[in-house]
C-alpha cells in the first residue's frame, strides 16, 4: 500500500461536521424522530467511537450522511453534514454516489450481505477500484486488489481471492470489506460494529487491522459500536447518544473515567466485567424509551438515578454544555455527577482485586 | 420479591444438599454426518463434541465457554436430550438421560430446563405470557385451573413480571422482559437444574444487567444449578463458579473461575482471555496481547493430536503425534490439556491493580 497522496485533510482538521441531523421515520405507530439534532465532527486520523444500545440512533444518523436510508419510510427534517465544503445531505444523489466508496468509505457488521454471493472476491474489489477509477484497466484493477487483500492480511491472497465470499470465514470475509473500504483510499472510514459477528480471537485480529489501517493512511473513522471495551481499545474520542441525542462528548479517558452523564456512568457499571469476581452488578432500571412516546424533558430521566423527582428533568431538555476540556454533557444535575464518579473512583481504587497467588 | 407459597421456596429443592453432584456428563461425543459431496469423502463427519466430561453441583455455576463451533451449544441441546448424543452419558442425578425412555425423559425434564438466547425467535407470538408460561404444566399434566393459574402468576412475579402481563403478547414486551419470560416458562414446573444458552447475548448491557442479578436471585433463592453456555468471558466471569474452555469439540481448560481467569494454564484460554477488548482506555497499550493467527480449522477435519496446535506459538511435533489429555498438571484441581501448559508467572487476567 502506497501512503496517501494529496487531498487528506491535515491531521487534526475536521474531516466531517455533523450539525443539528434531525431523522424521522413513519412508523405504523407514528413518527418516531430516531435522531433528534445529533452534531459532532471527526478529524483527519482521529478514531470517533458513538457508542449506544440499540434503537439510540447512532447507525441511522451515518446512514443519513450517506444517503442510505430507506426513502419511503424516513426523511432527513433538518441539520447538516459536511465533508470539506460539501453538504452530503443536499448533494444530489449522483454526486453522492461519487463520494460514497471513494472519498468515504464504509464496513458493516455483517460481511455476508454487504458481499455479491455469485461473485468473486477479487472481482468486486476490482469493481469498486474502477467504479471511481475508469480509467483503470480490468487487469490492473485486479492486481491490485489482490495487494489489498495481501494488505489485510489475507495470507495466499492471489489464490483465495478467486474463490466466493461464502467459501472465506466471517474474519476474511471482513478484512474483504476493510481492503474494499481502503481501495480508494477514503477521507473518512465509518465502521458500524465491524466486530460484532466475529469471534473474539478474529476481533482482536480485526481490530488491530482497524488499527493498522488507520495508521497507513491517515483516515478519519467513525467507530459505531455498542461495546464499551471496544471503544476504549480503539477511540480517540467518544460520542455518547440515548434516545437520538448525543448526551455526552469527550476524550476517551475522560469518558471512561470521569464521565459526566448519567447514563454514561450507567453503562459503565452495568458491565460486568473480566477482572472481578462476581458480585451484583447495578443495572439501569426500565427500559430504552419508546421513541413514539417520548419522555418529557431529559429522555433518560425515568430510569437516572440523579433525577430524584426533580422537575426540571421531567419539564426541560438539557442542552449538551461543556463541563471541562473538550468535554460537554447533556444533564442538569452534571455537577453532582462529579462528586459521585469521584467517589466511586475513590472506593474502586481501595478494593483489592485478585491477589496474586490466589490458590487455584 | 415475595417467596412462593410453599414454605420450602426459599431453600434447596427437597432432599438436594448444596455442593452435591446433580449432573454429570462422561465422555460426551457428538457427530454430525456430512452428505458426501464433490470435496468431502463419504462418511465424514462434522466432530461437534468430541469427549467431554464434566460435572455440576447443586447450587452451582458452571459455564463453558468458546468461540462459534467450539460445541458449547451442542452439549447444552444434548444434556437436555433435544440432540442424541452419538456416544458417552448425561447422568441426571445418576440416570442416565441418553438411555431414558419417553416417561421418564418426562420426569427429567421436569427438573432439567433451557432457557434460549433468542427471546425474539423462542416464544410463541400467538400465545400469551400467561399460555406461554403455563405450557410445561400442561405438558406435564399440572395445570389445574385456579391452581395453574396461581403457579404461572408467582412464577412471573419470581422474574419480576406482574400478573397482569400474562394477558399480553411477546411482541408487547422488550427483548429483556421477553428473555424473564423465558426464564419463567423454564421456572414453572420448579426444576433444579437451568442450562442457560446465551441468555443474554441478545441485550444490550443496561438490560443484560438486570437479567444477569435476576439469574443470581433466582440462584440464592431456589438453590438452582445453572449450566452457563456464554461467549462473553466477562459474563461467565461474572456468574460462574466454574469454568469449562472449549475448542473445537473438547474441554482444554476447566476449573475454578478465580483460577482459570487469572492464572490460565491453556494457551488458548492465555489467548483467548487476552483478546478480549478491557473497557478502560488506560489498559490499551497492555502488554501480555496474544493475538492468534488464523482461524478454526473445520471441525469435520480437526488437526491430528492437540487440536489447537495450528494456532497455538507453542506447538511441537509431539502435539501432532499426540493427544494432550485433560489432567490436573499441577495439583491445583484445575485440569488442563495441553503438554506445555504453563502457570503464568504473573496473574494474566488484565485490568489488575498493580
Amino acid at each position: 500500500m502506497t501512503d496517501r497522496g494529496g487531498g487528506s485533510a491535515p491531521a487534526g482538521q475536521p474531516v466531517l461536521r455533523i450539525r443539528d441531523l434531525v431523522v424521522e421515520f413513519d412508523t405504523p405507530d407514528g413518527v418516531v424522530r430516531a435522531v433528534d439534532g445529533v452534531s459532532y465532527d471527526v478529524a483527519a486520523g482521529e478514531t470517533l467511537g458513538v457508542v449506544g444500545e440499540s434503537g439510540c440512533g447512532k447507525t441511522v444518523t451515518v446512514l443519513a450522511v450517506l444517503g442510505l436510508l430507506p426513502r419511503r419510510s424516513a426523511r432527513v427534517v433538518r441539520g447538516e453534514a459536511l465533508l470539506g465544503g460539501m453538504d452530503l445531505l443536499r448533494l444530489p444523489p449522483r454526486r453522492l454516489r461519487a463520494v460514497r466508496g471513494k472519498r468515504v468509505a464504509m464496513v458493516f457488521q455483517n460481511p455476508m450481505t454487504s458481499l455479491h454471493p455469485a461473485l468473486t472476491v477479487r472481482h468486486q474489489i476490482a469493481e469498486a477500484l474502477r467504479a471511481h477509477d475508469r480509467g483503470l484497466p480490468r487487469h490492473a484493477a485486479r492486481r491490485r486488489a489482490v495487494e489489498l487483500l495481501d494488505a489485510v492480511g489475507v495470507a495466499d491472497a492471489a489464490r483465495r481471492a478467486r474463490g466466493y465470499p461464502h467459501q472465506w470465514s466471517g474474519g476474511m470475509r471482513q478484512r474483504a470489506m476493510i481492503a474494499m473500504a481502503i481501495a480508494n483510499e477514503p477521507d473518512l472510514l465509518i465502521a458500524d460494529e465491524p466486530t460484532t459477528a466475529l469471534d473474539v480471537t478474529i476481533q482482536a485480529q480485526v481490530l488491530d487491522l482497524l488499527r493498522e489501517v488507520r495508521g497507513r493512511t491517515g483516515a478519519a473513522t467513525i467507530l459505531i459500536t455498542h461495546d464499551l471495551g471496544v471503544i476504549a481499545e480503539m477511540a480517540d474520542r467518544v460520542v455518547v447518544v440515548y434516545a437520538g441525542r448525543v448526551v455526552e462528548t469527550g476524550d476517551v479517558h475522560t469518558i471512561f473515567h470521569a464521565p459526566r452523564h448519567p447514563y454514561t456512568l450507567g453503562l459503565l457499571a452495568a458491565l460486568p466485567r473480566l477482572d472481578t469476581d462476581r458480585q451484583s452488578l447495578a443495572a439501569i432500571p426500565g427500559q430504552p424509551p419508546d421513541l413514539v412516546r417520548r419522555p418529557s424533558g431529559c429522555a433518560f430521566h425515568p430510569r437516572c438515578g440523579l433525577h430524584r423527582g426533580r422537575n426540571r428533568c421531567v419539564a426541560q431538555s438539557p442542552d449538551l454544555a461543556t463541563v471541562g476540556p473538550g468535554h460537554r454533557a447533556a444533564c442538569h444535575y452534571a455537577d453532582e455527577l462529579a462528586a459521585e464518579t469521584a467517589r466511586a473512583a475513590g472506593m474502586s481504587a481501595a478494593e483489592p482485586g485478585d491477589g496474586p497467588g490466589a490458590p487455584a | 420479591m415475595t417467596p412462593a407459597s410453599h414454605p420450602s421456596a426459599s431453600a434447596l429443592p427437597e432432599g438436594a444438599d448444596r455442593g452435591a453432584e446433580v449432573l454429570r456428563v462422561e465422555d460426551l461425543v457428538k457427530h454430525f454426518p456430512v452428505a458426501a459431496g464433490l470435496l468431502r469423502r463419504r462418511g465424514s463427519a462434522v466432530q461437534a463434541v468430541d469427549g467431554v466430561t464434566f460435572s455440576l453441583a447443586t447450587g452451582e455455576t458452571l459455564g463453558l465457554v468458546g468461540e462459534s463451533g467450539c460445541g458449547k451449544s451442542t452439549v447444552a441441546r444434548l444434556i437436555v436430550r433435544l440432540l442424541d448424543p452419538t456416544a458417552g452419558r448425561v447422568l441426571y442425578r445418576g440416570r442416565d438421560i441418553a438411555a431414558c425412555g419417553r416417561r421418564q425423559l418426562r420426569d427429567v425434564r421436569r427438573e432439567l430446563q433451557i432457557v434460549f438466547q433468542d427471546p425474539y425467535g423462542s416464544l410463541n407470538p400467538r400465545r400469551t405470557v400467561h399460555e406461554i408460561v403455563a405450557q410445561p404444566l400442561r405438558v406435564h399434566d399440572e395445570y389445574r385451573g385456579g391452581e395453574g393459574r396461581r403457579r404461572v402468576d408467582e412464577t412471573l412475579e419470581k422474574v419480576g413480571l406482574r400478573p397482569g402481563d400474562g394477558d399480553r403478547l411477546p411482541h408487547e414486551f422488550s427483548g429483556g422482559q421477553r428473555q424473564r419470560i423465558g426464564i419463567a416458562r423454564a421456572l414453572v414446573l420448579g426444576p433444579r437444574v437451568l442450562v442457560l444458552d446465551e441468555p443474554v447475548s441478545a441485550l444490550d448491557v443496561s438490560i443484560q444487567a438486570q437479567v444477569l442479578n435476576l439469574l443470581r436471585e433466582l440462584q440464592s433463592e431456589l438453590g438452582l444449578a445453572y449450566l452457563l453456555i456464554a461467549h462473553d468471558l466477562a459474563v461467565v466471569r461474572h456468574l460462574c463458579d466454574r469454568v469449562a474452555v472449549m475448542y473445537l469439540g473438547r474441554i482444554v481448560e476447566i476449573g475454578a473461575s478465580r483460577a482459570v481467569y487469572t492464572r490460565p494454564l491453556h494457551p488458548y484460554t492465555q489467548a483467548l482471555l487476552s483478546a478480549v477488548p478491557v473497557p478502560d482506555p488506560a489498559q490499551r497499550d497492555r502488554p501480555r496481547r496474544i493475538v492468534l493467527g488464523g482461524d478454526v480449522p473445520d471441525p469435520a477435519n480437526p488437526p491430528s493430536g492437540c487440536r489447537f496446535r495450528t494456532r497455538c506459538w507453542k506447538a511441537a511435533e509431539r502435539c501432532a503425534a499426540q493427544d494432550p489429555a485433560l489432567v490436573d498438571r499441577f495439583g491445583h484441581g484445575h485440569p488442563s490439556a495441553c503438554f506445555f501448559a504453563e502457570v503464568p508467572a504473573a496473574p494474566t487476567t488484565v485490568g489488575l491493580p498493580p
